[in-house]
């Protein structure tokens, strides 16, 4: 850097060619290490699910057209949901009016409905977890 | 040779985010010494600067993975190192910020120039050492940035936070501080030997 004091500079860098870099105690790599492995085993534990992402993403995929099965189901056979009312609405329609039916009627589908329903609901909010947690490990540095 | 230590980093760091937690231990090894003079330069004390180097690698670690390999991953850690370094100041309230600036006003270069010139390289290193503990420690940390690292004036206003020309003052003080130190110190040394 060419500044309006040369001989300081010049001077300085003389000074700092001796001078070395200082180093921390010996143990420093092998304690901080210790730490980097257990943050790593902890981010596993909390963030690693069981099941790999592909597979979750297959039985969302599935459970939302199951939903949409049972929907479509009670819509066409009348079980409450509009007969004017386009498919997709089937699930809407069978949450708001037909509950009576499927709990009366089938109540193995409504456990399976239900199921799939808090299956769903956990999966968004795991989700939102790990979004969260991405956002927090970025605003931590 | 920088481009090779680049390319090596880059692939240490694409092993760690592959799942690899022991080659965090090779980028360590590698910037460990200067993450440690700097964290020393700004709190003044060898275990603090351990603790801070340290708390400062965990969070790389952490945050790996937001590391944009545009910037030098040398330059994103001196970042981390100086913000923690910042934070634990704080913490302990310690003003870093000298209310009296006698040593800018030294002048009597041409005796300090012989003074430094007559003494042994590591006369001049213990000497230096000394003024760099006296000296403020964002002066300190500045200058052992761009004389000891070589870092660029670009790349010293990422780690900081400041602007270039904030950078070159900086410096421009720093380094007429550490000399008004320098000076001071030698005299009483003189001083002493008479």
């Amino acid at each position: 850097m060419k500044t309006q004091d040369p001989h300081h500079d010049d001077r300085t860098r003389k000074l700092f060619a001796a001078l070395g870099v200082e180093e921390p105690s010996a143990d420093f790599t092998s304690s901080l290490m210790q730490q980097v492995y257990a943050e790593a085993a902890r981010s596993q534990l909390g963030y690693e699910p069981l099941i790999s992402r592909r597979v979750i993403l297959f039985i969302l995929i599935g459970l939302l057209l199951l939903l949409g099965a049972v929907g479509y189901y009670a819509w066409q056979t009348g079980g409450g949901a509009d007969p004017e009312a386009a498919p997709v609405e089937g699930v809407f329609a069978l949450l708001n009016q037909s509950t009576d039916w499927v709990m009366g009627s089938l109540p193995l589908l409504q456990d399976i409905f239900h199921l799939a329903l808090g299956l769903v609901v956990f999966w968004l909010l795991l989700l939102a977890d790990k979004l969260l947690a991405g956002a927090g490990r970025q605003q931590a540095i | 040779m920088q481009q090779k230590d680049d390319q090596a980093e880059k692939i240490w760091i694409d092993r760690v985010l592959a799942g690899d937690t022991g080659a965090f231990a090779l980028l360590v090894k590698k910037h460990q010494g200067m993450a440690f003079t700097l964290a020393l330069k700004l709190v003044k004390n060898r275990e603090e600067a351990e603790e801070v180097a340290q708390d400062a690698f965990l969070k790389a670690y952490r945050a790996l993975s937001t590391y944009q390999q545009k910037a030098r991953f040398s330059t994103w850690l001196y970042r981390i190192v100086y913000t923690t370094a910042l934070n634990h100041l704080k913490k302990k309230k310690i003003n870093t910020v000298p209310v009296d600036d006698p040593y800018l006003d030294h002048e009597n270069l041409a005796e300090h120039q012989n003074q430094l010139d007559a003494l042994t390289a590591s006369e001049q290193k213990h000497f230096l050492s000394l003024a760099l503990e006296r000296l403020p420690g964002d002066d300190s940390f500045i200058l052992t940035l761009y004389y000891l690292e070589e870092t660029p004036i670009a790349e010293i206003c990422q780690i900081t936070g400041l602007t270039e020309s904030n950078v070159k003052i900086k410096l421009f003080r720093a380094r007429k501080r550490l000399h008004g130190i320098l000076e001071q110190i030698l005299k009483k040394e003189t001083k002493d030997l008479l």
